[in-house]
């Protein structure tokens, strides 16, 4: 009976020309894409399997051509997208896209036509996690249009812009409006950026190094890795894309004349982890890892993001 | 909102062979706009469907109707940079990067170049820029210059016209036989044959390996915060997104690629 709100929210979503996009569960994972019918609740429970990220930053977009000897911006058609079901810890990830890519003319395009509704299936007090402070104001410390918090014996409905005010309102559901306010000092954030700050000469590294197979598989899954490469096509079209870059291949970090800077899994993974937690944590405030567990889930020798983390913690603890 | 990664077209206006397989490419905007950098800043420079990479720029900094990259070959794009011919067309972006703003006040003002393989390009805008405002009046300014042999050494005639102002003590690990004209050896032997004086400012312009025996070779004269570094790394935006040239909390492309000592020592960056 009350899912029928949230069935309310999925329909007129449709009818107001939205691609929503949303959990469907393919061959045995959970991934995001296209949806045409309100996904079961049941498939909203956990963090998916894949994060919404391509749907902020295409693995792969053309950027501008040159034609006639003359450089054209490509304006990239860009249909209206609902994200349906991010979880509090996509949302989290989405926080530090709007703020990294804050200066870039494609992702402020794309955004600018996405509508986002988030979904947790337990009260948002009983989620916990040591990589960022999780408190009671966590709704505004993320960026969304609707959320939606499942409660005892129904759901709770929050709104976090104009936009998602008015599409309560015109869904006849009543909605706490929540201002956003950037957490910039996370005490569980500048702690982690310490330990991983002062691990350098951890055992950790060395261990990892003899066991990560360098896959990038990590960086795939993880909603927070935005990496990218500008990538030059001939032929009639002289085109530029950005494409999805990956931190773990050799390319990465290769200079003219064939030196590289990353030169072992250790050494990739050291890289990995400072940029999450200690440069995006400098440069932004925010937390680079949001604990979705995704990397750890697809690695293929079970490196597990947050045992490392609670072991940088504890070494720095006895330093 | 402007579109960052958008570059504009410039013309080949001239072009001539250098040293060590390098070609110098003069250019002018094709919209005649002019170029203003400080020395030290790079830029991407392309060709239309064979990519873009960082180059240093590496003409006066005092002009900005014209401009100059010195391209050495040893890739794809440099193969075919090199190929260029006047009238040709390429794509820059930039200037990128911070660069020294004003040479005039940095303090001490005295000045140590230690430029090693091609890394000496970007001691060239320095120098330009140095002899042009004529700061060697009221200052010393040292140049010792690391390369392999005697053909790769860049920028030859334009030295001679420097030495006038310039103290330049070139080293070379492969010297022709009998040769009285150079040294032979490693750019740190310098430090024991050439007096330098106590209070100095240090730019560094080379291999990374360069650095570290310099820094050692140096000892106390390497005050962090008047020791600069010029960092290469892989680049693709060029504006401090894209993460190839993380170093540290940094990125070359936007908080260098001139870096102090100091920088990198708090960054935990070690050289």
């Amino acid at each position: 009976m009350k899912e029928d709100k949230i069935s309310t929210i999925f329909n007129r979503l449709i009818k107001s020309k939205y691609e929503v996009i949303g959990p469907i569960k393919e061959e045995g994972e959970v991934v995001v894409k296209k949806i045409d019918k309100l996904p079961p609740l049941s498939l909203l429970s956990k963090v998916s399997d894949r994060s919404y990220k391509y749907f902020l930053m295409p693995s792969r977009e053309i950027l501008y051509e040159y034609n006639n000897q003359k450089i054209k911006s490509i304006e990239n058609k860009i249909s209206k997208k609902a994200l349906f079901g991010m979880s509090i810890y996509d949302l989290k990830a989405l926080e530090l896209y709007d703020h990294v890519f804050s200066h870039d003319f494609y992702f402020k395009k794309r955004k600018k036509e996405l509508f986002i509704i988030g979904y947790s299936a337990k009260l948002l007090n009983q989620h916990k996690t040591v990589f960022f402070d999780f408190d009671k104001n966590i709704l505004s410390n993320v960026i969304f249009d609707i959320f939606i918090e499942k409660n005892k014996n129904g759901f709770n409905f929050y709104s976090g812009s104009k936009e998602g005010s008015s599409f309560l309102r015109s869904c006849n559901i009543k909605g706490e409006y929540i201002k956003y306010n950037p957490k910039h000092k996370d005490k569980n954030v500048l702690q982690i950026k310490k330990a991983v700050e002062n691990s350098k000469n951890s055992k950790l590294w060395q261990e990892l190094n003899k066991i990560c197979l360098a896959c990038g598989k990590c960086t795939v899954a993880c909603p927070t890795c935005f990496c990218f490469d500008f990538e030059s096509k001939i032929g009639p079209k002289k085109e530029v894309s950005r494409t999805s870059g990956n931190c773990f291949y050799d390319d990465f970090s290769r200079i003219a004349g064939g030196h590289k800077f990353l030169n072992n899994p250790g050494e990739k993974l050291y890289f990995w982890y400072y940029h999450k937690f200690v440069r995006i944590p400098f440069e932004y405030g925010l937390p680079g890892c949001i604990d979705c567990g995704r990397c750890t889930k697809v690695c293929p020798v079970g490196i597990d993001i947050q045992k490392n983390i609670k072991r940088l913690l504890k070494e720095e603890k006895s330093r | 909102m402007k579109n960052l990664y958008l570059p504009k077209i410039a013309k080949v206006i001239d072009s001539y062979e250098e040293a060590d397989n390098a070609r110098v490419l003069k250019l002018k905007m094709k919209d005649s706009s002019n170029f203003k950098f400080n020395a030290g800043q790079f830029a991407m420079v392309g060709v239309p469907g064979w990519g873009e990479a960082p180059f240093d720029i590496c003409s006066s900094p005092l002009k900005s109707n014209t401009f100059e990259f010195c391209i050495r070959r040893v890739g794809t794009l440099t193969e075919k940079l090199g190929s260029l011919k006047k009238g040709d067309e390429v794509t820059v972006r930039g200037p990128l990067g911070n660069g020294f703003t004003d040479l005039g006040k940095l303090v001490p003002k005295n000045i140590l170049f230690l430029g090693g393989g091609c890394g000496f390009v970007t001691v060239r805008p320095i120098i330009k820029e140095i002899v042009e405002r004529k700061l060697y009046k009221d200052r010393s300014i040292q140049l010792f210059y690391g390369a392999r042999a005697e053909e790769n050494i860049l920028f030859k005639r334009e030295q001679e016209e420097w030495s006038k102002f310039v103290d330049i003590e070139i080293i070379l690990e492969n010297p022709p036989k009998n040769s009285k004209k150079y040294k032979k050896g490693l750019i740190t032997d310098l430090f024991k044959k050439v007096e330098i004086p106590a209070d100095v400012s240090i730019i560094m312009c080379g291999p990374p390996v360069m650095y570290h025996f310099c820094i050692q070779g140096l000892g106390n004269k390497c005050s962090p915060k008047s020791t600069y570094f010029l960092m290469e790394r892989r680049m693709h935006c060029g504006v401090g997104t894209c993460q190839h040239c993380a170093i540290g909390p940094f990125y070359v492309c936007k908080d260098g690629p001139v870096f102090t000592l100091d920088m990198l020592d708090k960054a935990g960056v070690k050289l």
